[in-house]
């Protein structure tokens, strides 16, 4: 099995170093790779300077072009899983090993580390957490499948999810869109419960301004996704 | 329609033309577009030399001033013009994001190429110099 952990970084000077160090250290059997979406900070430097394994995009392409390029990388080099990471100190590699093992004796085609089913760790704030579980019901009324945490940035899949992933990916927002989009194809989600951590460096993309444009964009994305031939 | 307004109008449109035709052969408008707005010159040209066309055509639509259908269709088409671009400028997205993943994957196969050949040890060497030529 030859694993893949895309890490798409956006000025993530503060934290890079110690994600790609916590993978190394605690997530043995899987390659990673960080995507340099132009940072306008030392993001790339460090990388450069730590002998980092990494992409360096020529244009700003945003979080799903960047996450996008990983899984075009992942299918090209032959990779059997590709997993989404966030650079910026959330998620934990510990978990990585477990959703893999979830990946192939389930046989599932994605595997999401969920927040929310042992509710444990950083649970998000309640505005946040009540945007969630909206997104969570808007899905199970278009799908009739639940998935408790459809926002969650740490998700792997397998070589199948890849090549959908390698034609087609939202530019923005993608991740409750592309559950959608998966989920219609009738392939086989799962989630794993995973402990998240507060995010110690760098600020969400989402901001309770851009709050409302995000839940109308993306509600419409996932129903568009759903109908969608 | 005064004689006056005619002619002008006429004018105008035929150094338009003209001027479509420059850009088309020169390879600054895609034939494409030019053959678009090249029809739209022959229609306006079309008025221009029979403004009795318009009144009648508003009669038959119903639209008691020619000037009024005039404006209905002109918004229209602009609608229309926007609307295609929006289209084109997306396409345009989706061709740039894969060519800049394409670009990205192709120069780090190519770094490590490079360094398992050569076996050099300057780290990201090759990268630093491909930026540099970029400025």
């Amino acid at each position: 099995m030859k694993n893949l952990v895309i890490i798409p970084a956006y000025n993530e000077e503060g934290s890079i170093v110690r994600t790609v160090e916590d993978l190394k250290e605690n997530a043995p059997g899987f390659d990673y790779v960080v995507v340099n979406d132009c940072s306008t900070d030392n993001t790339l430097e460090l990388c450069r300077k730590h002998g980092f394994s990494y992409l360096n995009l020529p244009v700003n392409l945003g979080i799903g072009g960047a996450v996008q390029a990983g899984y075009r990388y992942g299918f090209y080099h032959g990779y059997d899983t590709a997993t989404q990471f966030d650079g910026d100190g959330q998620h934990d590699a510990k978990y990585l090993a477990r959703m893999a093992m979830t990946l192939e004796s389930e046989n599932a085609d994605m595997v999401i580390g969920s927040r929310f089913i042992e509710k444990e760790g950083f649970q998000s704030s309640s505005v946040r957490r009540a945007g969630i579980k909206y997104f969570t019901g808007l899905i199970h009324l278009l799908t009739h499948k639940t998935i408790t945490d459809p926002t969650s940035g740490m998700r792997m899949c397998n070589r199948k999810i890849m090549a959908e992933f390698t034609v087609d990916y939202p530019r923005d927002y993608p991740e409750p869109e592309s559950v959608v989009t998966i989920l219609k194809k009738k392939y086989k989600v799962l989630e794993v419960p995973v402990i998240m951590r507060e995010r110690k460096e760098g600020k969400s993309s989402i901001n309770l301004k851009a709050g409302f444009y995000y839940m109308i964009k993306v509600s419409l994305a996932m129903i568009i996704a759903r109908f969608k031939r | 329609m005064s004689l006056r307004l005619q002619i002008i109008v006429i004018v105008c449109i035929a150094f338009l033309i003209l001027y479509i035709l420059k850009s088309v052969s020169k390879k600054k408008m895609d034939f494409k577009f030019g053959l678009g707005w090249l029809l739209i010159s022959v229609i306006i040209m079309v008025f221009a030399i029979w403004p009795k066309l318009l009144a009648k055509m508003s009669m038959l639509l119903g639209i008691a001033d020619p000037v009024n259908m005039l404006f209905f269709f002109a918004i229209l088409l602009l609608i229309m013009v926007v609307f295609s671009l929006s289209k084109a400028l997306t396409k345009e997205q989706d061709m740039t994001k894969k060519l800049a993943q394409e670009l990205a994957i192709l120069r780090k196969d190519s770094w490590e190429y490079s360094n398992s050949k050569k076996n050099v040890n300057n780290n990201g060497a090759l990268d630093t110099t491909i930026e540099q030529e970029e400025k």
